[in-house]
């Protein structure tokens, strides 16, 4: 029957492995997402006090004093060159977790298809390769955004915006295997606005301390680039006492900073495609990937798309999160066995 | 009373008869099904990751969810179908005079119901999905109520094995068939056989037609989801078996270079 082959089939898995999150689709129907942080202890003492020896997620966050804490992704591929070898071992920890945690069988194959940035250097493909491969019996890589396309079933033209949070990934498909000619890559991205929004905080909120990880919760929290936002009011540290500061106007500024970077790069797409199918294509703009929830992003990208380009209609994807999972399972799904078998 | 225990029925939420007492009907109009040959169709239903969301959320949540899922069901039936809770927070519902196609749109409406629900949890939002069994019988069929039930949950335990968030149709007698796309043929021995068959189809048309925006939107936007294990499933088109070809490839090349890179190290 094929309920029973089914279970003692192969288990696929679409990752979309992220600066920010890393999340996972199995065909078992599991999906799972965790913060791309791992942690290791970092002496004897801290070790015996959290009884394990990698921690993950927001687990490593909330016990970063004991840990000596890394976030292995850089612009959605792991970080060679700064600590490159300690990153390496904490992406291939990463990987190992979230493929756990996609709960397969013991003895089940595992076939993983993960989304790497459009743009990824051939070097950095291979340390995600590299990564995966102690974890899994057969690995593909696939241009998150393509992956995010091909799990809609929007293969003809439709431009993918993959804001994640080191890079924001446009991709137009034409029906065809994008080239590199379909796809850009840019820092225009969740992290870019954690940048200004900390930038605008120092400069206005005079004494209030924060971290990095603060901002995030907040931009996070209150993202937003409607005219009309609701107030963003936030307690920060001033020598110690908990201060209220309305920053609502920063967090909007924070937000937009990336818009005018995004329909830059729509522009550049529409414009250097067939004429003739370039209403099309302006008609379809995808929006995907955690950075696509800052409220009101649709409407401020059509906005500007209305007035460079004339018109525009842009859509947020149902599930930001899992868009490219999504994706990446379902190619992975689709992916003749013969092929699976070639690249073990 | 059959092999059913009785004890496997709870609370039918708020519902104005006892757990023994919905049983008792079930088993009465599937009695009535086999003398009076007429269709009936009989759905076992699971909130997806139930366990999981428990993991996370607790058991009170567990509870909420599962009361707003039971409330969005009985929306989604009509008045005169029967719903019984199992343990294991399953439900069971119960369609009499409804053949396989009615009975496969009644439950992609239930499950769509269950989908609609959006439950604050620990200051998210979230959203379930559910799975869904479903066996049909055709008039006059020899199948035993605890047949029926325990094929439903046959279907039940492949929709979640396949990835949740579906339904799967069995014919009783007949899953693998069913299970590939050919259904027990409407009213076949009943009585009215014909009038059935054109009731059903007619009913169906004006479902398919209600349910078509919210159809067309689901597969625009679509989970996109572990996908049954169907010869069905596999088929794809030739554009996506050139791209298919095209992202092997790519990682072909992808491993020759890294493994040339390898052998010249060794040459080193």
């Amino acid at each position: 029957m094929s309920n029973v082959q089914a279970a003692s089939g192969p288990l696929y898995l679409g990752i979309d492995l992220g600066t920010s999150r890393t999340s996972v689709a199995a065909s078992n129907g599991v999906r799972e997402t965790i913060v791309s942080y791992v942690g290791y202890p970092k002496d004897a003492i801290a070790s015996k006090k959290l009884g394990k020896d990698v921690l993950y997620g927001d687990e490593a966050i909330a016990n970063r004093l004991s840990l000596k804490l890394y976030r292995p992704l850089a612009h959605g591929v792991i970080q060679t060159d700064h600590e490159g070898s300690e990153n390496v071992r904490a992406a291939t920890d990463l990987i190992k977790e979230i493929i756990k945690r996609a709960r397969p069988l013991p003895g089940q194959k595992v076939y993983a298809v993960i989304g790497a940035p459009a743009q990824a250097s051939l070097h950095n493909k291979q340390a995600i390769l590299d990564a995966a491969r102690e974890s899994v019996n057969s690995v593909m890589l696939c241009s998150e955004p393509f992956s995010v396309a091909y799990g809609l079933d929007m293969l003809d033209d439709v431009l993918v915006v993959d804001i994640g949070a080191g890079t924001t990934d446009l991709c137009r498909m034409h029906g065809t295997m994008p080239e590199d000619a379909d796809q850009i890559t840019s820092t225009f991205a969740g992290d870019h606005v954690d940048a200004v929004l900390m930038d605008l905080i120092s400069k206005h909120c005079q004494g209030a301390q924060f971290t990095k990880e603060m901002v995030k919760t907040i931009k996070e929290k209150h993202a937003s680039v409607l005219d009309q936002m609701p107030a963003a009011l936030v307690k920060l540290p001033v020598a110690g006492k908990p201060t209220e500061f309305d920053i609502t106007e920063h967090v909007k500024t924070a937000c937009r900073s990336i818009v005018p970077g995004i329909v830059d790069g729509i522009q550049h797409l529409v414009a250097s495609f067939d004429p003739e199918f370039q209403d099309r294509l302006k008609g379809r703009v995808l929006l995907a990937g955690g950075g696509s929830m800052i409220r009101g992003l649709d409407h401020e990208i059509e906005k500007a798309l209305q007035e460079r380009l004339g018109s525009g209609r842009v859509v947020r994807i149902e599930e930001p999160i899992y868009g490219g999972a999504n994706g990446a399972l379902k190619l992975a799904f689709d992916m003749p066995t013969e092929y699976w078998e070639q690249l073990k | 009373m059959g092999t059913l225990d009785l004890a496997r029925f709870e609370d039918a939420d708020g519902g104005l008869f006892g757990p023994a007492e919905i049983e008792r009907f079930m088993r009465a109009e599937h009695e009535r099904a086999r003398r009076y040959r007429f269709p009936i169709v009989c759905c076992v239903v699971a909130v997806d990751r139930l366990d999981q969301l428990q993991d996370l959320y607790g058991v009170e949540a567990r509870a909420e969810i599962m009361k707003t899922a039971v409330r969005a069901m009985r929306g989604a039936m009509r008045d005169s179908d029967l719903l019984a809770r199992l343990s294991g927070d399953q439900v069971l519902i119960f369609y009499a005079h409804t053949g396989p196609h009615t009975g496969a749109l009644l439950a992609e409406r239930v499950r769509t119901a269950v989908k609609k629900q959006r439950f604050d949890l620990d200051g998210r939002t979230i959203k379930v999905a559910a799975s869904v069994g479903v066996v049909s019988v055709e008039g006059g069929s020899s199948e035993s109520f605890d047949a029926l039930v325990a094929l439903a949950h046959d279907g039940l335990r492949m929709a979640q094995k396949a990835g949740g968030d579906r339904h799967v149709e069995i014919g009783s007698g007949t899953t693998q068939e069913s299970l590939e796309g050919t259904p027990a043929p409407l009213g076949a021995g009943g009585v009215d056989a014909d009038q059935v068959d054109k009731l059903e189809r007619r009913l169906a048309r004006l479902m398919s037609l209600l349910d078509d925006t919210e159809a067309a939107l689901r597969r625009a936007h679509a989970p996109v989801a572990p996908v049954a294990a169907t010869s069905e499933a596999r088929e794809m088109s030739e554009q996506k078996r050139e791209l298919m070809r095209n992202i092997f490839e790519a990682n072909r090349e992808l491993r020759q270079h890294r493994d040339g890179e390898d052998e010249s190290e060794l040459t080193t």
